[in-house]
């Protein structure tokens, strides 16, 4: 690596080098049947030179780093003006990213579907059951000609897990999932999830179109934050798509709600040392009780707007820098009660526990319209069934201001988000009828 | 390259190997706003191994294609250790092909220089960010992906598919201050680069839109009849159908194979879907799939009426149907999965004034933010809408977001018009995990009744 960047050093004035490489071993079930075994890996180089003032960029696959340099030098004609100095030597942040726990072999992970499979397929005989149960060993390398040389590796344990009973033409389609750097007892909530939701998604229930008190699982906050962390995003910010752009320090939300980007969290599925520039990770208050407090950005933006990066640029899957990225998603409410009594104390209600096409949309109007893939009717605080056919429709703006009635004190990870039930009043539902 | 991937294929200890070998140029640019902000070139080289033994898959990828023999005995393991489970795969006898495909070029991207790129497509955005003060930005994106695909499988089949892929869109963004609105123009195709020219009408029409979407109201929740324009025409075919054919959805599961058995009546005797690889051209163009199956004009629902789904080699054996050439991988890290082509619906015989004759109070749908499904219900977001009432188009509304099961949809549909539009965005479709694949819909504008529409 370091020769490249000496050889970069002749023609551009910086240079820097990202490797990563990525070994996974999946064990996938389908239908209640294990369908294969996978062995995956890949290397990725990004060379990014400053040549004339300018950024060129070019990546490549496999040990194939040779081309890179010229391939570099015939973009920057074209690139980005850029003066800042990429980072130097720093110290990195002790981040616990992965625990001996992750090391499994394949056949722990065939053990772990199987008794997926097992448990879900004793709760109907026409359930179709699939899993897909993995580890993942990255090796992230960044060494640039200011001096940075920094190298981690991680390891995360996944789990996804899925439940599709057909009657008739009436489908019930259940996922849940996990990512993360320790094994604890994912494989035993993700069954603990399905067969839930299995219980309770068996009966339709009628929905009529009104406006209900509405709680939406961690699963389901995913759609509702999008639209704050497209507009938190540096890019949208420099650009002018954010309407957040002159907002800073402005109160635009209840003071019950804050919102943080954390690469620091122990074991978490984002965390890292620092991101793909070389900047430090960090826990950033996108929005700290109802103030919008900061965005989040790469070098790129953070200089357009005389900010600091926050050590959000992350890679895309080929090593491309495009837009600042966000590592893992941490929703705080202030007022929290148990879970059992926050949905028990709902009169009328809907559990939404995920939408589907709510994505599809403008997200700095701060509209969510989405289809309820799969949500409850809640009636004197119990789940009475599932509603169907019937679409949700939220301002988030609006929403997470004035219309925020608490939120569970549990939390749990939805991917990359660890968030709480949130329950909201006043939130408008379609149904057909 | 041909004898040394057909005779790491002959090992005789699977029952089925196949090797794919992929090498790809990706070329890209993107501006935001005023900048060109990113010109980059990726060089794409790895491959895959997929081995069947005894009903079990083992499936590897690599970037690295030295010492093949490993790794094909790793993928061997590996399809053992599935099969020790009481795998039962197996797969649908296909002829042997040996070929070598070619890009039908009308204008070869590799030919353009990046100055002329940089030109072109600063260009529109110079139209887009001089169009007027509530044009806030722009944001450009395009791209072109040239590849060479290598297959050879154990059964003697060798395949080098040289295939192109480019796409692109240009997107204006307005805001009054305390809204922001969109309006955008895409393109795409797998043999000319043309497509790309002579777009500063479409550009110029995006940009009036954002501007318009400013002021308009979001459209009321409800049911409404929805005249849907070709666009989003094709991707309800995508979405409310094309998925629902995928036949690895169906194959397992016997309960689905009853609802969707051949012969049922789906729709309307004019409602007509299909899905091809045959239009050269259409970003969903392909002469073989990834299992190196030629690829065909599979009737889904002709004249209401289901005719026919989508396959790949193992879900027509299990099926007992005919493989269609479906088996398709977004690149050598991932194994062929059924997916769709291009996926069209037929030309019917109404005229747009034929289906707003008669609609008291609906919503005239144009252009598609994307959709998504789960098989039975499906939704999919338009770029703009217009109220209908009384037959007459009136007010702009925005927020547009249909959403419906499938079956009763499909039923629900009771105009297909005669404008059969060939349209091509820079979209794709994502399904496990493969995420864009280039995909294409065609269809001419569609009138569905009681659609339900999200809002308050």
């Amino acid at each position: 690596m370091q020769d490249l960047i000496v050889k970069a050093k002749e023609q551009a004035q910086q240079a820097e080098l990202y490797q990563i490489t990525v070994t996974e071993t999946p064990v996938r079930y389908e239908n209640n049947k294990l369908k294969g075994i996978d062995a995956r890996s890949r290397q990725i180089n990004a060379l990014r030179i400053v040549k004339d003032g300018k950024l060129g960029f070019a990546t490549s696959t496999g040990d194939n780093l040779q081309p890179l340099l010229d391939m570099a030098v015939t973009n920057a004609q074209f690139g980005r003006e850029w003066d800042l100095p990429l980072p130097g030597a720093a110290s990195l942040p002790q981040v616990e990213l992965t625990h001996p726990s992750t090391v499994l072999d394949t056949d722990t992970l065939v053990g772990m579907g199987e008794k997926l499979v097992g448990r879900l397929s004793k709760c109907h005989p026409d359930l179709l059951a699939s899993a897909d149960i993995s580890t993942r060993q990255t090796t992230t390398k960044l060494i640039n000609s200011q001096g940075f040389a920094g190298e981690y590796s991680k390891r995360t344990f996944s789990i996804l897990g899925g439940a599709d009973l057909t009657e008739g033409k009436n489908f019930l389609s259940l996922y849940a999932g996990f990512i993360s750097g320790k094994l604890e007892d994912q494989l035993e909530k993700t069954i603990a999830s399905l067969v839930e939701n299995f219980e309770y998604g068996r009966t339709n229930v009628p929905v009529k179109s009104d406006k209900y008190t509405v709680i939406f699982t961690p699963q389901g906050l995913g759609d509702i934050l999008s639209p704050l962390l497209e507009c938190a995003n540096g890019l949208a910010v420099e650009k002018g798509f954010s309407p957040w752009k002159d907002k800073l320090g402005k109160k635009l939300f209840s003071e019950q709600f804050s919102l943080y980007d954390d690469a620091t969290i122990p074991f978490g599925p984002a965390s890292c040392l620092f991101d793909g520039e070389g900047t430090p990770a960090q826990s950033t208050a996108i929005i700290e009780k109802g103030v919008v407090n900061s965005f989040i950005h790469n070098m790129v933006t953070a200089k357009a707007l005389g900010h600091k990066s926050t050590g959000n640029g992350f890679r895309s899957k080929n090593g491309e820098l495009s837009s600042p990225g966000n590592s893992n998603v941490v929703l705080d409410i202030t007022e929290t009660q148990p879970l059992e009594q926050l949905l028990g104390s709902v009169q009328q209600g809907i559990l939404i526990h995920s939408l589907m096409g709510a994505w599809a949309g403008n997200p700095y109007g701060g509209q969510v319209n989405g289809n309820i893939l799969l949500g409850f009717l809640i009636e004197d605080g119990r789940i009475i069934g599932r509603v169907k056919d019937c679409m949700v429709s939220v301002n988030v703006f609006e929403a997470l201001n004035h219309q925020v009635l608490g939120a569970s004190s549990e939390k749990e990870w939805a991917w990359n988000v660890l968030a709480p039930h949130l329950k909201l009043k006043d939130i408008a539902i379609s149904a057909k009828g | 390259m041909k004898e040394k991937l057909l005779a790491l294929v002959s090992n005789n200890a699977a029952d089925y190997l196949e090797i794919r070998v992929e090498e790809s140029t990706v070329s890209s640019l993107r501006f935001r706003g005023p900048i060109l902000e990113a010109v980059n070139t990726s060089l794409l080289y790895g491959g895959c191994i997929r081995a069947l033994v005894n009903g079990g898959w083992g499936f590897i990828t690599f970037n690295d294609v030295s010492n093949l023999e490993e790794k094909v005995a790793q993928a061997i393991h590996q399809a053992k250790l599935v099969s020790a489970a009481g795998a039962d795969g197996k797969l649908a006898l296909v002829p042997v092909v040996q070929d070598v495909v070619q890009i039908p070029f009308l204008e070869d991207p590799r030919q353009v220089s990046l100055a002329d790129k940089v030109e072109l497509f600063g260009g529109y955005n110079d139209i887009i960010l001089s169009h007027g003060k509530q044009i806030v930005s722009s944001s450009i994106n395009y791209f072109d992906k040239y590849s060479k695909i290598y297959f050879a499988n154990s059964e003697g089949t060798y395949i080098l598919q040289h295939k192109l892929d480019l796409a692109g869109n240009m997107s204006a963004i307005a805001s009054d201050g305390s809204t922001t609105q969109m309006g955008r123009a895409g393109f795409g195709s797998s043999t000319d680069f043309g497509v790309a020219r002579n777009l500063d009408d479409k550009v110029k029409v995006a940009c009036g839109r954002a501007i318009d979407l400013l002021a308009a109201p979001s459209v009321r929740g409800g049911e409404y009849t929805v005249i849907v324009d070709p666009e989003l025409s094709g991707i309800f075919a995508h979405e409310a159908f094309g998925h629902l054919s995928e036949s690895d959805f169906v194959y397992e599961n016997p309960q689905l194979q009853a609802v969707m058995k051949l012969g049922t009546k789906f729709g309307g005797e004019f409602l007509n879907i299909y899905d091809t690889g045959l239009e050269v051209g259409a970003r969903g163009y392909l002469k073989y799939d990834d299992e190196g199956v030629a690829t065909e004009k599979t009737d889904l629902i002709k004249d209401g009426v289901l005719v026919g789904r989508l396959h790949t080699r193992e879900t027509a054996a299990k099926m007992g149907e005919r493989p269609t050439g479906n088996a398709r991988a977004l690149d050598y890290t991932f194994a062929p999965i059924c997916r769709m082509r291009n996926t069209c619906i037929g030309t019917g015989e109404a005229s747009f004034d034929d289906m707003l004759a008669g609609v008291k109070l609906g919503v005239y749908a144009k252009g598609s933010y994307g959709g998504e499904t789960n098989g039975e219900m499906f939704t999919f977001s338009a770029d703009e809408g217009y109220m209908i009432r009384d037959g007459k188009l009136e007010e702009l509304v925005r927020d547009v977001n249909l959403t419906g099961n499938v079956f009763s949809t499909l039923g629900n549909i009771d105009m297909v018009g005669k404008d059969f539009t060939p349209h091509e965005s820079a979209g794709g479709c994502g399904k496990g995990g493969q995420v864009p694949l280039p995909t294409s819909e065609w269809a001419p504008h569609m009138r569905i009744q009681n659609v339900l529409i999200g809002g308050k």
